[in-house]
C-alpha cells in the first residue's frame, strides 16, 4: 500500500530528516538545502514513476488493501489518488525545487533546517490539499500549506516582511473562517463530510430534482466556500492581498506563493467543481465563469500602470488564475490536460522571472531599476525578455502553447467567446510584460553594479532556454500528458 | 545521412549563435568561428553530394513533427535529392570562399563579429530553404534568408541610403512572400498536405485551374526573391550592402532561390505547361530588360546587379520551359562567375577607396593584375564565350528555347547575349583599360591581400571549368527531375557559332566605343540616340513614373480611405477609447489597493455578500 503514496512519504521523511539534522548538527544552510533538494528530487522521481506506470488497474491494489484493513479505512479514504493529482504534485515539486535553489541564494546559512521544514511542509500541505477526499482533510491540509507560507513570508524578519505576513495571515484567517462556515452549510445540506458520499447524494438528487431547501443551503455554502478558494487563487475580489504580500515577502517566497500555492489551489478547484459538483452545474457554472472573466480583466488592467515589478507579477498571477478558472468553467478532459500544461509552463516561466528579479530588483522593485540590465548582463536581459514574451503568450515560446491549449479546449467545449476573451486579455497583458523588457534594454549611465549571484543567474537562463525549447517542441511534454491520460482512462 | 544533414545545417547556426551572443568579447576574432564553421559545412555539403551521387536515391527523414493543427502536419525534416544536393553544394562551397574573402574585405569594420554572425545565419537559413521536405519549412528558410538579406543590406545602417535600401528590399519581398503564402494555401487546399513526397506522390490530376493558380502564386513569390520583372526593383539598391554580401546573397545563392523553388515544384509545373510558359516568358523579358539597364549605368556594382537580374531571367527561361537541368545548371555556373565578378568589384573598390563610379577608374590592369585576370575570366564566362562556364549553361538554355517553339523567347534570349557581352566588356574596358581618369585615386590603388585573392582565383578556376560537366550534370539531374517535354535533338554546331558570334560582336562594339573609339562622337548628339540613352540611363524611368501615377495614385487614395475609416474611426477609436477606459479602471483598482487590511477585509466581505446575493436570490 505504501507504493501508492511514495511521493508524500518521501516529503514527510524529508521533513523529519531536516529537523533531526538541525537538532544534531545545528544551523547548516547548505547541508539542509542539499538534503531538501535530494528529497524533492526523489519525490519528483516517484511522482513521475507513478505517472509512467499508470493504467486503469493501477489503483486496484489500493482498493483491495482497504477492503482487507477496515480499521484503516478512514485514514486512507481521506485521500483520493489519480493522475491529475499526480501531475499537479509534479508541478508543485518542480516549483519547490526552484524555491529551494533561490532561497539558498537569498538566505544562505539561514536557509537551514527550520526553513526547509517550512518549505517541505508547505509542499506537503499542497500535495494533500489537492488529494483530500473529505472536508476536514481539506481544511487541515489547507492550514498546513497556509501556516507554512505565513512563516515563510515573515522569514526575512524585517518590518516589510512582517507587514506582508501579517496581512497574509489576517486575510487568510478571514477566508478560512468563511470556508469553514461554508463547509458547515454543506454538511447541513447533505449530511456528510465525505466527498464520495456527497457526490452520491448530489447524483441521486439530480436525478429526482433538488428540493428547494437543499438548493438554498448549497448556494449559501458555495458563497462561503468560494471566499476561501478565491483567496487561495487570488480571484477577484479576494485578490487584494496578493500585490502587498508579493511586495513585502522575500523574492523566492513570492515565487512560491505565485506558483506552488496557486497550483494547489487550481488542483483543489478542479477537484471540487469538476469532480464533486460536476452533476450540479447550475449551481456553480455561472459563478465560476464570471469570477474568471472578471479576474482576468482586473488582473491585467491593474498591471498596466503598475511600476513595481513584483506587484506587476502579482497582478499577472491574478490574471493567470483567471485563465485557468476559465477552463474549469469550460470543462472536459482536454481542459484538465490544458490546465496541467499551463501550470507547468507558468511555474517555470514565473519562477525564472523571479530569479531575474532576485538579482536586479532586491531592495528596489521599481521598474526603472531594471534600466541598464542589457548593458551589464546582456544574457540575463535576453533571458528576462524570453520569459516575459512567453508570459505574454507570443510564439515560439512555451507560454504561447500553454495559452493556445487553454483556448483550444474552450473552443472544443463550444465556448469560442471565452477563448476570444482569453486572447483579448493576452493582448492587454503583452503591454505590461513588454514594458518590463523595454526597461531592461534601456541604457543606464549610473555606476550601479548588479550582485553576482550564480544560482538565480543559472536558474533564470535555464528557465529561459527551457521556455524556448518547450515552445519549439511542445510535442515532447504534451504527448506525455496525453499518453498518461490515455493509459489512466483506458482510452 | 541524418548526422550529415544536421551537421551541415546547424554548424553555421552555432557559429551564428556564438558570434551573435558574444560579439562584444569576440570582436576581431569572429572569423576564427565563422570561417571554420563554413568549412565544416562545406565539407558536409560535399559529402552529401557524394552520397547522393553515389547512391542515386532520394534521402528523406523527419526528425519531429513541428506543427500539428487539425489536418495540417508540418514535419521538421529534410528531403535531399539530386537537385537539393547540388544546391547544398553550391551554397556551402561558394559561401565558404566568400567568408574567407570577407576576412580581408571587412577587416577594418567596427561590427566585424556582427557581420559574420549575420553571414552564418544566412547560410543556415539558405540551407533550411534548400533541404526542407515541405513548403512550410521552405518558407521558414525563405523568410530567414530574407531577414539575413535585410540585415546585411542595412549593415551600415547609419547610412540613410543603406537603411532605405534594406527597407525597400524587405518590403518588395513581402509582396512576393504574400504570393508564395497564397500559393502554399492553395496547394494545401488542393492536396491537404504540404510535404513534397505526399504532394508529388499523390494523384496529380487535380483541378488544373486551381493548380495553375497555385503555381502562379508560387511564381509571384519567386519573382520577389529572384528579382524578376516587375519586382526586380530592390536588387540594384541592395548593392548598398558590403560587397561580399552582394556576391553571396544577391548574386550566387539567395536570389536564385526562386529558380530552385520552381525546379522543386517541377512535378507540378509539368502538369500545367502553360504556367511554365509564363515563367519562361517573364524570365526572357527580364533577361533583356535588365540587360538594357546595365548598358549605360556607371556604378560598377549596379551593372553587375542588373546582369544578375538578367541571368536569373535566363534560369527562369530554363526551368519555365521544363528544361530543369539547364536552368539549374546555369544557376550553378552563374554562382561561381557572378560571385567572382562581385569579389573582383570588391577588390577594385578596396583599391579605389570605395569609389563605385567607373568614370573615375581606368587603366587598372597594371595596378591590379590578379583582380584584372580573374575579372576577365568572370566576364568571359558571363558573356558566354566558349569554353568558359557560362557558355555551356547559357547555350543549353538558348538551345531549349529554340526547341520549345516559342520563337519570341528564343529571340529574346539571343538579344540578351549581345547585350550581356556589350555591357560586361564595357565594364572591363572602362575599369581596367585606357588611361586612368582619376590620377590621384589611381596612384593610391593597390592589389588586395592574399586572403581576398585566393577565393577569387578559386572561383576563377571554377568559372573556367564548371561548365565542362554539362553532360554529367544533365544526366544527374534528369535522373530525378522531369525531362524537357519537347523533342530533344542534339545541339548542333550552328547555335554555338551564332551565340559566340553575337557575344564577340558585343565585345567588339564595346572595344570600339571605349578602347579604340571608332564611333563618331557626333553620334552622341543625335536626338534619337540621346533619347534612348536617357531612357536607359534613368532605368526606364517611364515605368516607375507609370507605377507612380497609375498604380500608386489610386492605391494611395484607397489606402487613405481605408486609413480614415479603419485607423481613425475604428482602431483609434477602439484603442484610445479602451485605453482611456482601462486607465480609468486601472486607477480605480489601484485606489482600492491601498495597503490596509481593513479595506481588503471589507472588500472581500462585500464580494462575498454580492455572490451570496446573486446565488441565493
Amino acid at each position: 500500500m505504501i507504493q501508492y503514496f511514495l511521493p508524500e512519504i518521501t516529503i514527510l521523511a524529508g521533513i523529519l530528516v531536516v529537523l533531526i539534522l538541525e537538532i544534531v548538527l545545528g544551523r547548516k544552510g547548505f547541508l539542509a538545502t542539499l538534503v531538501s533538494l535530494l528529497f524533492l528530487l526523489v519525490a519528483g522521481f516517484f511522482a513521475l514513476r507513478d505517472l509512467s506506470l499508470i493504467s486503469p488497474d493501477y489503483y486496484k491494489g489500493l482498493g483491495a488493501f482497504i477492503n482487507e484493513h477496515q480499521n484503516l479505512v478512514y485514514i486512507i479514504k481521506s485521500l483520493r489518488l489519480g493522475v491529475v493529482e499526480r501531475f499537479m504534485d509534479t508541478i508543485m515539486i518542480v516549483g519547490t525545487i526552484y524555491f529551494v535553489l533561490l532561497s539558498y541564494d537569498y538566505f544562505r546559512s539561514r536557509a537551514s533546517g527550520d526553513y526547509q521544514f517550512l518549505t517541505l511542509s508547505a509542499l506537503l500541505g499542497g500535495m494533500l490539499l489537492i488529494k483530500s477526499n473529505n472536508w476536514p482533510t481539506l481544511l487541515l491540509s489547507l492550514e498546513i500549506l497556509s501556516f507554512s507560507l505565513y512563516a515563510l513570508v515573515a522569514f526575512r524578519k524585517d518590518l516589510f516582511s512582517y507587514e506582508a505576513a501579517g496581512k497574509y495571515f489576517f486575510l487568510g484567517a478571514l477566508s478560512t473562517a468563511f470556508l469553514t462556515m461554508g463547509i458547515a452549510f454543506l454538511y447541513l445540506a447533505y449530511g456528510t463530510i465525505d466527498f464520495g458520499t456527497t457526490f452520491q447524494r448530489i447524483y441521486t438528487l439530480a436525478q429526482a430534482g433538488f428540493p428547494r431547501e437543499v438548493i438554498i443551503l448549497s448556494s449559501i455554502a458555495l458563497a462561503f466556500i468560494i471566499v476561501g478558494f478565491g483567496f487561495k487563487l487570488s480571484a477577484v475580489p479576494f485578490h487584494f492581498w496578493t500585490p502587498d504580500v508579493f511586495e513585502g515577502a522575500p523574492t523566492p517566497t513570492a515565487g512560491f506563493v505565485s506558483t506552488v500555492s496557486k497550483t494547489a489551489a487550481i488542483g483543489l478547484v478542479f477537484a471540487i467543481f469538476q469532480g464533486l459538483l460536476v452533476n450540479y452545474p447550475a449551481l456553480w457554472k455561472g459563478l465560476i465563469l464570471w469570477l474568471s472573466v472578471i479576474t482576468m480583466l482586473v488582473g491585467n488592467i491593474a498591471a498596466l500602470r503598475e511600476n513595481s515589478v513584483k506587484k506587476l507579477l502579482a497582478f499577472s498571477t491574478i490574471a493567470n488564475a483567471g485563465y485557468v478558472l476559465a477552463v474549469v468553467y469550460a470543462g472536459g478532459l482536454e481542459a484538465v490536460k490544458a490546465a496541467i500544461v499551463f501550470m507547468l509552463v507558468y511555474t517555470i516561466t514565473t519562477f525564472g522571472a523571479f530569479a531575474v528579479l532576485q538579482i536586479t530588483s532586491e531592495g528596489n522593485t521599481h521598474i526603472e531599476n531594471l534600466r541598464g540590465l542589457f548593458q551589464r548582463k546582456p544574457d540575463l536581459a535576453f533571458a528576462l525578455a524570453a520569459l516575459m514574451v512567453s508570459l505574454a503568450g507570443i510564439p515560439p515560446f512555451a507560454g504561447f502553447f500553454a495559452k493556445f491549449f487553454l483556448a483550444f479546449s474552450m473552443v472544443q467545449m463550444n465556448h469560442p467567446l471565452l477563448a476570444i476573451w482569453l486572447f483579448f486579455n493576452g493582448a492587454i497583458s503583452a503591454y505590461y510584460y513588454l514594458r518590463v523588457v523595454y526597461y531592461a534594454f534601456q541604457r543606464d549611465d549610473s555606476e550601479k553594479e548588479l550582485p553576482s549571484s550564480r544560482i538565480p543567474y543559472a536558474v533564470a537562463v535555464v528557465s529561459a532556454v527551457l521556455v524556448l525549447l518547450m515552445g519549439l517542441f511542445p510535442d515532447a511534454y504534451t504527448s506525455f500528458v496525453d499518453k498518461v491520460f490515455g493509459a489512466f482512462f483506458g482510452l | 545521412m541524418d548526422a550529415l544533414v544536421l551537421l551541415t545545417l546547424f554548424v553555421p547556426f552555432v557559429g551564428f549563435l556564438i558570434n551573435g551572443i558574444f560579439n562584444r568579447y569576440i570582436g576581431k576574432k569572429a572569423h576564427w568561428i565563422a570561417v571554420p564553421a563554413l568549412g565544416i559545412s562545406a565539407l558536409g555539403g560535399l559529402a552529401i553530394l557524394w552520397q547522393v551521387a553515389g547512391s542515386g536515391q532520394v534521402f528523406e527523414n523527419t526528425f519531429w513533427t513541428w506543427i500539428i493543427a487539425d489536418k495540417l502536419h508540418v514535419p521538421f525534416g529534410y528531403y535531399i535529392d539530386n537537385l537539393a544536393a547540388i544546391m547544398v553544394f553550391v551554397v556551402t562551397f561558394v559561401s565558404f570562399w566568400i567568408h574567407l574573402y570577407s576576412v580581408g574585405y571587412m577587416a577594418e569594420d567596427r561590427s566585424y563579429a556582427r557581420y559574420f554572425a549575420y553571414l552564418n545565419f544566412f547560410v543556415f537559413a539558405m540551407l533550411l530553404l534548400v533541404m526542407a521536405n515541405n513548403y512550410v519549412l521552405m518558407f521558414v528558410g525563405w523568410e530567414g534568408v530574407g531577414l539575413a538579406s535585410y540585415l546585411l543590406i542595412g549593415f551600415w545602417f547609419h547610412k540613410k541610403s543603406a537603411s532605405d535600401a534594406a527597407n525597400k528590399a524587405f518590403i518588395v519581398n513581402r509582396i512576393g512572400d504574400a504570393g508564395f503564402l497564397l500559393g502554399i494555401f492553395t496547394l494545401f487546399a488542393l492536396f491537404g498536405t504540404l510535404n513534397y513526397t505526399d504532394i508529388f506522390g499523390s494523384n496529380l490530376t487535380v483541378n488544373k485551374g486551381l493548380l495553375s493558380l497555385a503555381l502562379i502564386f508560387l511564381f509571384i513569390g519567386a519573382t520577389g526573391k529572384s528579382a524578376q520583372f516587375p519586382l526586380y526593383v530592390w536588387l540594384p539598391d541592395a548593392m548598398e550592402g558590403p560587397t561580399p554580401v552582394s556576391a553571396l546573397i544577391h548574386a550566387a545563392t539567395m536570389v536564385t532561390a526562386g529558380v530552385y523553388m520552381v525546379a522543386r515544384s517541377a512535378p507540378l509545373f509539368v502538369q500545367v505547361p502553360e504556367a511554365g510558359y509564363i515563367v519562361a516568358l517573364t524570365g526572357a523579358f527580364t533577361a533583356v530588360f535588365a540587360a538594357t539597364m546595365a548598358l549605360v549605368n556607371n556604378d560598377i556594382k549596379r551593372i553587375i546587379a542588373y546582369s544578375t537580374i538578367s541571368q536569373i531571367g535566363y534560369m527562369m527561361v530554363g526551368v519555365g520551359l521544363g528544361a530543369y537541368w539547364a536552368g539549374i545548371f546555369h544557376l550553378y555556373t552563374h554562382a561561381f562567375f557572378k560571385a567572382l565578378l562581385f569579389l573582383g568589384a570588391g577588390s577594385v573598390m578596396h583599391a579605389m577607396h570605395d569609389v563605385l563610379d567607373i568614370n573615375r577608374m581606368g587603366g587598372l590592369k597594371e595596378k591590379l593584375p590578379h583582380t584584372f585576370w580573374t575579372f576577365l575570366i568572370g566576364s568571359l564566362a558571363l558573356a558566354g564565350i566558349f569554353p568558359f562556364a557560362g557558355f555551356w549553361s547559357k547555350d543549353a538554355i538558348i538551345h531549349y528555347s529554340e526547341l520549345s517553339g516559342y520563337s519570341i523567347i528564343f529571340y529574346l534570349t539571343l538579344t540578351g547575349v549581345l547585350l550581356t557581352a556589350f555591357y560586361t566588356f564595357r565594364l572591363v574596358f572602362r575599369v581596367f583599360f585606357g588611361e586612368p581618369r582619376d590620377r590621384e585615386l589611381y596612384e593610391k590603388a593597390h592589389e588586395s591581400p592574399p586572403v581576398m585573392l585566393i577565393p577569387m582565383w578559386v572561383l576563377a578556376f571554377f568559372a573556367v571549368v564548371a561548365g565542362f560537366v554539362s553532360g554529367w550534370f544533365q544526366h544527374f539531374l534528369e535522373a530525378q527531375l522531369p525531362h524537357a517535354h519537347f523533342e530533344h535533338t542534339q545541339a548542333g554546331i550552328t547555335l554555338p557559332i551564332i551565340t559566340n558570334g553575337l557575344a564577340l560582336i558585343g565585345i567588339l562594339i564595346a572595344y570600339f566605343m571605349y578602347v579604340k573609339p571608332a564611333v563618331p562622337s557626333s553620334l552622341g548628339e543625335n536626338p534619337i540616340v540621346k533619347g534612348i540613352y536617357k531612357i536607359l540611363y534613368y532605368r526606364w524611368g517611364i515605368i516607375s513614373d507609370w507605377y507612380e501615377i497609375v498604380l500608386m495614385g489610386w492605391l494611395r487614395s484607397l489606402a487613405a480611405g481605408v486609413y480614415r475609416f479603419f485607423e481613425d474611426l475604428f482602431i483609434d477609436g477602439t484603442v484610445v477609447g479602451s485605453a482611456g477606459l482601462t486607465a480609468a479602471t486601472g486607477n480605480i483598482v489601484r485606489k482600492l489597493q491601498d495597503g490596509k487590511y481593513s479595506t481588503y477585509a471589507l472588500l472581500m466581505t462585500a464580494g462575498f455578500i454580492l455572490i451570496l446575493y446573486l446565488l441565493v436570490l
